[in-house]
């Protein structure tokens, strides 16, 4: 990153009319605006990172918004300042978002509501199943069960890891997803393992839809608030 | 070495820092109701310079959960969106006055042991100067 004192030193020089110094303006300048730009996309990789393991750690719709305006307005008033998102959060962004949601609510509330919304994920997925397949039981065969699981811990991993997964992430996810998937079939063959009901299916949702309720409330409260 | 002792002077202050940053914060509160920038401001021409600016978060997170600092949010003196401020409780009070109280006796105890170890080294360089003069 360039201080704002050498690119002023450059401008001055550039200003004084000296071609050699003007190519050396140009060239700083250029490396002012890459300095900018990693900074840019520190700032946005720290908040993603802080952002998933929140989601991952049980911590509410709003507190979470509310967790990452506090974060977001500091990182400005930091880059302001010409201090990094490093500087903030420190050299380990997951330990620091951790530590964070430890504080904001206790561990037996963050578990309560991982154990409600992990079924209601899974379940809405299933939903999804059922409706693409047309059918009011789900045939569940080991491949389908090991492309899933792969899936879902690839992605709480990578999310936790990185942030958002972006377009890549989850074109990589898709395609070891089946990977996996073939793989099982040829090792442990491709007989029903049992037939999961809609109903069963939506029970699966049931713990998740008060919270799930309660977030987009929240959402619709802020949204209209702002 | 040098660079060795100034390495461990920076961890010295950093752990003492962090054992102390609640009370610091609560003070910092008692003073007037802040947002999470302000207190680093302030911490920094205090002298105090965090190794993580991030960490007071976490700490306002869990004085907030005591229910020893409340927040809200209002917009700030510098523009832009509103920030959470937060402000003292009667419990926060309560709290800074007894840290107060308990730092103050710890730091005398602290003085106190540091100038006698000062004293024992002036009394050893004493003795060795005796020792040189015979």
């Amino acid at each position: 990153m360039v201080g704002d004192g050498k690119i002023s030193e450059i401008a001055a020089a550039r200003d004084g009319g000296v071609d050699a110094q003007e190519a050396d303006g140009t060239a700083v300048d250029g490396k002012a605006a890459d300095g900018s730009a990693a900074d840019t996309a520190e700032r946005a990789r720290v908040l993603a990172v802080c952002r998933s393991n929140w989601e991952y750690r049980g911590i509410d719709d709003a507190s979470m918004r509310e967790m990452l305006a506090e974060l977001s307005a500091h990182l400005d008033e930091a880059a302001a300042a010409g201090r990094s998102a490093r500087d903030v959060v420190g050299a380990d962004v997951k330990a620091f978002a951790a530590s964070w949601a430890r504080a904001r609510a206790p561990l037996h509330q963050r578990v309560l509501r991982m154990a409600a919304l992990v079924p209601f994920v899974l379940g809405s997925v299933l939903l999804i199943m059922h409706l693409l397949d047309r059918t009011l039981a789900l045939s569940v065969e080991p491949s389908r069960l090991a492309s899933y699981a792969v899936i879902v811990a690839g992605t709480v991993i990578l999310e936790i890891r990185r942030g958002a997964l972006g377009f890549r992430g989850w074109l990589l996810m898709g395609l070891v997803g089946a990977a996996i998937a073939l793989l099982t079939a040829w090792l442990a063959g491709d007989d029903t393992l049992f037939r999961l009901p809609l109903w069963g299916t939506l029970l699966l949702m049931v713990p998740g839809l008060p919270y799930a309720y309660a977030d987009t409330r929240a959402r619709k409260i802020r949204a209209a608030a702002a | 070495m040098t660079k060795q002792l100034a390495a461990a002077h920076d961890q010295r202050r950093s752990q003492l820092l962090r054992g102390v940053l609640d009370l610091c914060l609560l003070a910092l509160i008692g003073e007037r109701p802040r947002y999470g920038y302000e207190f680093v401001e302030a911490l920094t021409e205090s002298g105090l310079d965090l190794v993580s600016e991030g960490s007071i978060y976490p700490l306002l997170a869990r004085m907030e959960r005591a229910g020893l600092v409340d927040s809200y949010r209002a917009p700030s003196a510098a523009g832009g969106a509103p920030r959470k401020y937060y402000r003292l409780t009667d419990a926060g009070a309560a709290e800074l006055a007894a840290g107060r109280a308990t730092w103050s006796t710890f730091t005398t105890a602290v003085s106190k042991t540091l100038r006698e170890e000062q004293g024992e080294q002036v009394g050893r360089d004493e003795r060795d100067g005796r020792d040189e003069d015979e």
